[in-house]
């Protein structure tokens, strides 16, 4: 083959209308393939970027933009072809993917009966459960008579070890260990005299351990007191709350899943790079205007936000957002990266209002189960408030439980707003929980701290569209701890 | 008798211009099978596996419960794979994009692995094992491969073979779609894919052209006929190619020539007429004759 070269001093002809229009809005399968092609680039150059695709890849699912399932199928087939360039951790993450794709739940979760506790005196001598023996003041929570096991949320605490004895800073205190099970158990029995080995879950560390000893085989539900080990704890009967289910929809779908994303994202989600994914994405494909009032919400929120880095807007004007793809609309700059508070919409600026009045501490059954809400519904066990805000022991069913590094598509679940009786809003997050892929289980922490004046407080599992409504009567907490 | 694969039945190789599949040289492979290396023989769109004498019988024996030869295994797989759009998601977008994870096919796995006297479908068993940092290597890659793949998903062992077939691969399924949507055969619901794959393809040619990783540029696709285009303006770069570029430039290996960059090419008797462009937007014309 020989090669020769004949200069053509014709200029080309004007280029006609392209069919797909790089500077305009882009359909949402060709946009998230964009995404992938870029991720490839990455994956070719030694890195990873499948966060960003599995990010936008669920915001476009959640608005309609693309069908579920062709969002899957692109996550799907990018992610293996940057590990088919070298990406394992690509490789993983395909291979742990199909067990959390989670579905709705066919029916609402059932609650079971949750009831206070109050611990009974023990004969003197010996240690009692609620109080003090072995160094560490112990407190049970509640319990819960479920139809499986048989439930008693305790804490443990003690002062440091150098309390009184400066020579002991820095030991630390071995845990309470044969409290907590040790290698054995314990025995928890009933009023029915049954009786069936109880295991410690939980954990702790310093001075502080909380968890549950659970039975494998419940108790009685109708028992009115419970036996640990030998110590009585007398069950208070409660009566669960009030729940409703009520529409909070307003404007689009996109605006109501932005201002959902907003609270139920994970605080470290999608933090990592300048740029906000899923953003990115309504505005490429023109599912969200550019300059809608719920994107200045969404970015003034961000903006204000603690310890959660300004992104999008960090971008300089003009930025091509699927880089060198074309000239997509992309998150536009926002001058300063802060917001006013005045702009923050109440809910937000009531969040993070600054607290002096010491929150109240105590614990509060609740056992109620909200109906499935846009196909998620939870189990609200119990609330506790401590110093540092209150938390609410949680069971969530149904969604696709947030992923944190946006490598799967995920649907929304709850973001757990809550209001007292005094206007202040609250809004919570998971602080530790655990997954089984179809239900997430652990402790929604809610902040600020609860208000101490507050007389009831409404719960608000909320979903983009609908919410439940949980509302609880507050204890005299002074009497109650 | 060989046992032919019928690429892409659609496709009449004589009426393309300049990347018909026939103007890609034949290639072959070698591949561990019965006891013995056999050869996979492609030449003009077709896949072949010459060393089987009856392919088609042993195949018959398999749906009856016979164990399947790794020649019909990558022969069945070549021609369901053929005309599938995900091949473009997965294989390489060219030279600097080579695919180093190791895969393990069925069809290189002891065959204890498959599902025996099931009736054959035995392939598509994968495991795959990122080898960082190495080029791609010879074909099978097998020892070196951990974890489990899908196994219903033949796509990344045809793409992992050696000898070039997986670039012929590749063609194939760019001829196929590059008739469909000359003909207005093509379903819209492919349309994305196709335009990721010409666009991806087309920005990693032009960032080799540039030498710039990074490259500022917009792409455009084209209707089918459209002649391609190019302009530059302060540095950034606009293209708008129709997805035949693929066909007539990119899968000959032709979308950078003598440091301009191709956007057309088209046959003239044995040689070829390439429309290029330089990277200060000038356009000029280059004939590949055929010595």
């Amino acid at each position: 083959v020989t090669a020769g070269v004949h200069p053509n001093d014709t200029p080309p002809d004007p280029p006609p209308d392209p069919v797909v229009r790089p500077a305009g809005v882009v359909a949402p399968e060709l946009y998230l393939r964009l995404v992938g092609e870029r991720i490839l680039r990455k994956a070719r150059a030694g890195g990873s970027a499948a966060g960003e695709l599995g990010t936008a890849a669920s915001a476009l699912a959640a608005v309609g933009g693309v069908p579920a399932d062709v969002a899957v199928t692109v996550l799907d087939d990018y992610t293996l072809a940057a590990g088919l360039r070298g990406d394992g951790d690509a490789l993983h993450r395909l291979h742990r993917s199909p067990p959390h794709r989670s579905g709705t739940p066919a029916a609402a979760p059932v609650a079971p009966k949750v009831a206070g506790c109050r611990a009974v005196p023990p004969p003197a001598g010996t240690s009692p459960v609620g109080g003090s023996g072995d160094g560490w003041a112990w407190e049970v929570h509640y319990a819960v008579l479920a139809d499986d096991e048989t439930t008693l949320a305790v804490s443990a605490s003690t002062p440091p070890p150098w309390e009184g004895n400066p020579s002991r800073r820095g030991r630390g205190r071995p845990a309470p260990h044969w409290r907590m099970g040790g290698s054995g158990g314990m025995d928890m029995g009933d009023d029915t005299g049954r009786v069936e080995p109880a295991h410690f879950s939980g954990g702790g560390g310093g001075g502080s351990w909380a968890g549950h000893y659970s039975t494998r085989a419940a108790l009685s539900a109708g028992t009115r007191w419970l036996e640990l080990d030998g110590h009585r704890v007398e069950l208070i009967p409660t009566s669960p709350p009030p729940v409703t289910v009520q529409d909070h929809s307003e404007g689009t779908p996109v605006e109501s899943y932005l201002r959902h994303a907003l609270a139920a994202a994970d605080p470290n989600r999608d933090r990592r790079g300048g740029s906000d994914p899923a953003v990115d994405a309504l505005l490429a494909t023109g599912a969200l205007d550019p300059g809608s009032a719920v994107l200045a919400e969404y970015r003034a929120v961000h903006a204000d936000a603690p310890n959660r880095p300004a992104r999008y807007w960090q971008s300089p004007p003009g930025t091509v957002m699927v880089s060198q793809f074309g000239p997509f609309p992309t998150s536009v700059p926002q001058p300063g990266g802060g917001a006013a508070a005045e702009d923050l919409p109440e809910c937000w600026r009531s969040v993070r209002r600054t607290v002096t009045a010491p929150a109240p501490v105590g614990s509060l059954p609740l056992g109620v189960a909200t109906p499935l809400v846009e196909g998620t519904a939870a189990v609200l066990l119990a609330l506790s408030s401590t110093p540092d805000g209150f938390t609410v022991d949680t069971i969530e069913t149904g969604g696709q439980a947030a992923d944190p590094d946006g490598e799967q598509v995920t649907s929304p679940v709850f973001a757990w707003w809550a209001r007292d009786d005094l206007g202040q809003w609250y809004l919570g997050d998971w602080s530790s929980w655990s997954s089984t892929g179809t239900e997430r289980t652990g402790e929604v922490l809610y902040r600020p701290p609860l208000d101490p004046r507050a007389r009831t407080l409404r719960l608000l599992p909320t979903m983009p569209s609908r919410r439940a409504v949980i509302d609880v009567a507050l204890p005299d907490w002074t009497a109650a701890s | 008798v060989t046992q032919p694969i019928s690429a892409v039945p659609a496709v009449d190789p004589t009426v393309h211009r300049a990347g018909e599949l026939v103007a890609l040289p034949p290639t072959q492979t070698l591949l561990a099978c019965s006891g013995q290396t056999h050869r996979l023989t492609w030449s003009a769109g077709t896949l072949t596996a010459p060393d089987h004498d009856d392919l088609e019988g042993e195949q018959l024996l398999t749906a009856l419960g016979a164990e399947a030869v790794p020649c019909g295994q990558v022969l069945t797989a070549w021609r369901a794979a053929a005309a599938e759009p995900r091949v473009l998601v997965l294989a390489s977008r060219g030279p600097s994009d080579p695919l180093t994870a190791a895969v393990t096919p069925a069809w290189a796995a002891p065959a204890t692995s498959g599902p025996a006297g099931t009736g054959g479908s035995s392939f598509g068993w994968y495991a795959y094992s990122p080898i960082r940092g190495g080029p791609s290597g010879a074909s099978g890659q097998a020892g070196a491969a951990v974890g489990d793949g899908d196994p219903a998903d033949p796509i990344p062992g045809l793409l992992r073979l050696g000898g070039g077939l997986p670039a012929r691969l590749v063609a194939s399924v760019i001829t196929s779609w590059t008739v469909a949507l000359r003909d207005g055969t093509a379903p819209a619901a492919v349309q994305p894919a196709l335009t990721a794959a010409l666009i991806g393809r087309v920005h990693l040619a032009v960032a080799q052209w540039l030498d710039e990783p990074a490259v500022d540029i917009e792409i455009g696709v084209l209707p089918p006929g459209q002649p391609a285009t190019h302009t530059t303006t302060s540095g950034s770069h606009r293209l708008q190619l129709p997805f035949s570029w693929l066909t007539d430039v990119w899968v000959p290996g032709l979308a950078t020539v003598l440091g301009r960059f191709t956007l057309d090419a088209t046959a003239r008797g044995p040689d070829l007429l390439l429309d290029t462009v330089t990277t200060d937007g000038h356009h000029d014309q280059l004939l590949l004759r055929r010595a």
